[in-house]
C-alpha cells in the first residue's frame, strides 16, 4: 500500500469537510483545525490498520471537538462576540443555540442537517444507539425554534 | 424536511464557509501530535490574559506541590505519596495517590506535575494534572458540577497507561464527592474502571476536595458572607463603591445574586479576578469584557442582555438593555477601584458615539459596524471625572442625534 499518496488524497479529500464540521461543534476555527489534525495524526499512525479510516477519522474529529469542548472557556467565547461579523446575524444566534446544546444534541444536529447523515450513520458516528438519536434530534431542533 | 429544518440546513451551510481549513499534511505525516500552531496574526487581548493565566495557573500548580514526604501515608500496600494540587479554582490534597493502569503504578512522585483548572462558570470547573512517569504521559482530570446548593463530580478520567496510538482515556463515571457548595469532600477515593479492555485503578486516600473556590485573596474585596440579597441586583448605581466594603462573588454566588431583567436568563457567568470587567448576560449568550484606559470592551449585541458591571468579582451593578435604542443608550455604570466612571452605551447601525470633555476634546467612542441585529455596544471609562462632559451620538452626516451629560 502506497500510504503516503494513499493517505495524502484522504487527508486532501476530507479536510475541509472535516474542519467545517468541527467548526460548527465548537465555533472556533484554530480549535476546529487542532482537533482535526490530532486526528488525522493519530490515522496516519494506524493507517496500515484501520479498515474504514473515514469512520475512523470521524470518530476521532467527534471524541476530540467532545473533549475540546469540555475545555471551552468563557474567553473563546468571548473572542467571538467581540468579532461581528458582516451579515452574520443569524450565524451568531445560532452558534449561541449550538453551543450551549449538550454535545450529543449539537453533534446530532451538525450531522442530520449540515452533513446528511442518517440515524444510522450518526449513532455509529457517535458511538450510540439508534435509539438515542431521534431524542437528540428532536430537543436540539426544539432548543432552535426558540431562536430561528 | 419541514421548514425549519431547511433553515437549519441552509444556516449551518452558511456558517460553515467561515471556517477556516488549514492544510499541514506534512507535520501530521511526520508524526507531530500538535500540528496547528497558533495563528501569529491574533492579537486579542484575551490571548494574552489566557495565557498568563494558563502560566500563572502552572506556577501555582508547581509551586503547590510541596508534596509532604516526611510521612506519605500507604494504603493497601500502596506506594503512592502525599500531595497538594492547589488552582485558582480546586484545591485537591491527600495522603496517598497512585493510579495502577496499564500494569504499572502511577504515583507522579518526582515527576513535574502541570496543574490547570478549567475555571468554566458557576455550574462548571475542572481540576486537570498531567505528568510523565515511566517515560508515560499520564493525566487525571476530575470535572465538577455545581447546582447553586451543592457541588459534585460525574467524571473522573486518567489515561490508560499506554504508549503512542494505544494511549487513550479511563473514565470513571458515578456522583462523586458530593457535598455542599463551600464545604470540602473528605474521605478516601477508590474506583475502577474500564474501557477499552483497559482498567484503571485510582487510589486518592486522605483527601480534602475544595471547589468552586472565591477569587484569589488580592482582589480587594470582602467575603462573600456578606453578600447582599438579590434584590439589590438590577439597579444602576451611582456611588463609587469602596471595594473592601463590597462583597466578592464567586460565580456561584454571582449566579444566585444576579436576577436577569425579564426575557434574560442566567447561563452561565465566570469571573475575572485582576481587571474591571463588564458582563453581559442575555439569552443566549454572557461574556466578560475587559476594559481599559479609554474606549474599549466595543461588541457587536444579539438578543436581548443586561449589562453588568463587575470589578474584580464585585458585582457593582447591571441593566437591562434596550432593544430599541432611539438612537443610542449610554448607561453611567458606576466607578471602578481607581475612581473612574464607567460608562456602558448601546448605538444603533450607522451611528457612531463621541465622548467630548470639557474643553471639548472629542473621542471617538464607537461606530457601529452592521452587525448581528445591528445594535452595537460599547464601553468608556472616564478618569476625568471631576469635569462635566458628554456623550454626542451623531448620525451617519456627523449629525449630534443624542446628548447624555455626564456630570462631576
Amino acid at each position: 500500500m502506497q500510504i503516503g499518496s494513499d493517505f495524502s488524497t484522504f487527508y486532501s479529500n476530507e479536510l475541509s469537510g472535516q474542519v467545517r464540521r468541527a467548526f460548527l461543534l465548537l465555533g472556533d476555527n484554530e480549535a476546529a483545525n487542532d482537533v482535526v489534525h490530532d486526528a488525522m495524526v493519530s490515522l496516519f499512525r494506524r493507517w496500515d490498520e484501520v479498515e474504514q479510516p473515514a469512520a475512523y477519522l470521524n470518530r476521532a474529529v467527534l471524541n476530540g471537538c467532545r473533549d475540546a469542548g469540555r475545555r471551552r472557556s468563557t474567553s473563546v467565547r468571548l473572542l467571538h462576540r467581540m468579532r461581528p461579523v458582516d451579515g452574520a446575524a443569524e450565524h451568531e444566534m445560532l452558534a449561541d443555540v449550538l453551543a450551549d446544546l449538550p454535545f450529543n444534541q449539537r453533534a446530532a444536529i451538525v450531522l442530520r442537517f449540515f452533513a446528511g447523515y442518517t440515524t444510522n450513520d450518526i449513532a455509529e458516528a457517535l458511538g450510540c444507539a439508534p435509539g438515542s438519536v431521534g431524542p437528540w434530534i428532536d430537543r436540539g431542533l426544539a432548543a432552535m425554534r426558540k431562536v430561528l | 424536511m419541514n421548514g425549519i429544518e431547511q433553515r437549519l440546513t441552509s444556516l449551518l451551510r452558511e456558517r460553515a464557509e467561515l471556517a477556516r481549513p488549514v492544510e499541514q499534511l506534512e507535520s501530521v505525516t511526520s508524526g507531530s501530535p500538535r500540528v496547528v500552531q497558533p495563528r501569529a496574526d491574533v492579537r486579542s487581548p484575551w490571548r494574552w490574559v489566557a495565557v498568563a493565566a494558563a502560566a500563572a495557573l502552572i506556577v501555582v500548580g508547581l509551586v503547590a506541590l510541596g508534596r509532604r514526604t516526611d510521612s506519605p501515608a500507604q494504603s493497601g500496600g500502596g506506594s503512592g505519596a502525599a500531595f497538594s494540587f492547589v488552582t485558582p479554582y480546586v484545591s485537591l490534597t491527600a495522603d496517598d495517590f497512585f493510579i495502577d493502569v496499564g500494569g504499572r503504578r502511577f504515583t507522579s512522585v518526582g515527576a513535574k506535575v502541570e496543574l490547570n483548572s478549567d475555571p468554566g462558570d458557576a455550574t462548571y470547573e475542572t481540576l486537570e494534572l498531567e505528568w510523565t512517569e515511566h517515560s508515560l504521559p499520564m493525566r487525571m482530570n476530575i470535572y465538577f458540577h455545581a447546582d447553586g446548593t451543592q457541588w459534585w463530580s460525574d467524571e473522573v478520567r486518567t489515561y490508560n497507561g499506554l504508549a503512542d496510538v494505544a494511549g487513550d482515556w479511563v473514565t470513571f463515571k458515578g456522583d462523586f464527592f458530593r457535598s455542599s457548595l463551600g464545604a470540602a469532600a473528605t474521605g478516601t477515593f477508590d474506583q475502577t474502571a474500564t474501557e477499552n479492555g483497559v482498567t484503571s485503578h485510582l487510589h486518592i486516600a486522605g483527601l480534602t476536595l475544595r471547589t468552586f473556590l472565591s477569587a484569589p485573596p488580592d482582589h480587594g474585596c470582602a467575603s462573600t458572607d456578606t453578600a447582599p440579597s438579590s434584590s439589590t441586583a438590577v439597579s444602576s448605581s451611582t456611588g463609587a463603591p469602596s471595594p473592601s466594603s463590597v462583597p466578592c462573588l464567586t460565580p456561584s454566588t454571582l449566579a444566585r445574586e444576579y436576577v436577569p431583567s425579564p426575557g434574560n436568563q442566567m447561563l452561565s457567568t465566570s469571573t475575572v479576578p485582576t481587571t474591571q470587567a463588564l458582563v453581559a448576560g442575555g439569552v443566549s449568550s454572557l461574556g466578560l469584557f475587559p476594559l481599559a484606559d479609554g474606549v474599549s470592551a466595543e461588541v457587536g449585541l444579539s438578543g436581548a442582555q443586561d449589562i453588568c458591571l463587575l470589578q474584580r468579582s464585585v458585582l457593582i451593578s447591571c441593566v437591562p438593555l434596550e432593544r430599541t435604542p432611539s438612537p443610542a443608550q449610554i448607561v453611567p455604570m458606576g466607578y471602578d477601584a481607581l475612581g473612574r466612571q464607567v460608562i456602558w452605551g448601546v448605538i444603533q447601525q450607522g451611528f457612531s458615539a463621541v465622548l467630548v470633555a470639557a474643553d471639548g476634546t472629542e473621542t471617538l467612542a464607537a461606530r457601529s459596524r452592521r452587525n448581528a441585529n445591528g445594535l452595537y455596544g460599547f464601553g468608556v471609562l472616564r478618569l476625568d471625572i471631576a469635569t462635566k462632559a458628554k456623550i454626542v451620538i451623531r448620525d451617519a452626516n456627523g449629525n449630534a442625534v443624542q446628548t447624555t451629560d455626564l456630570t462631576p
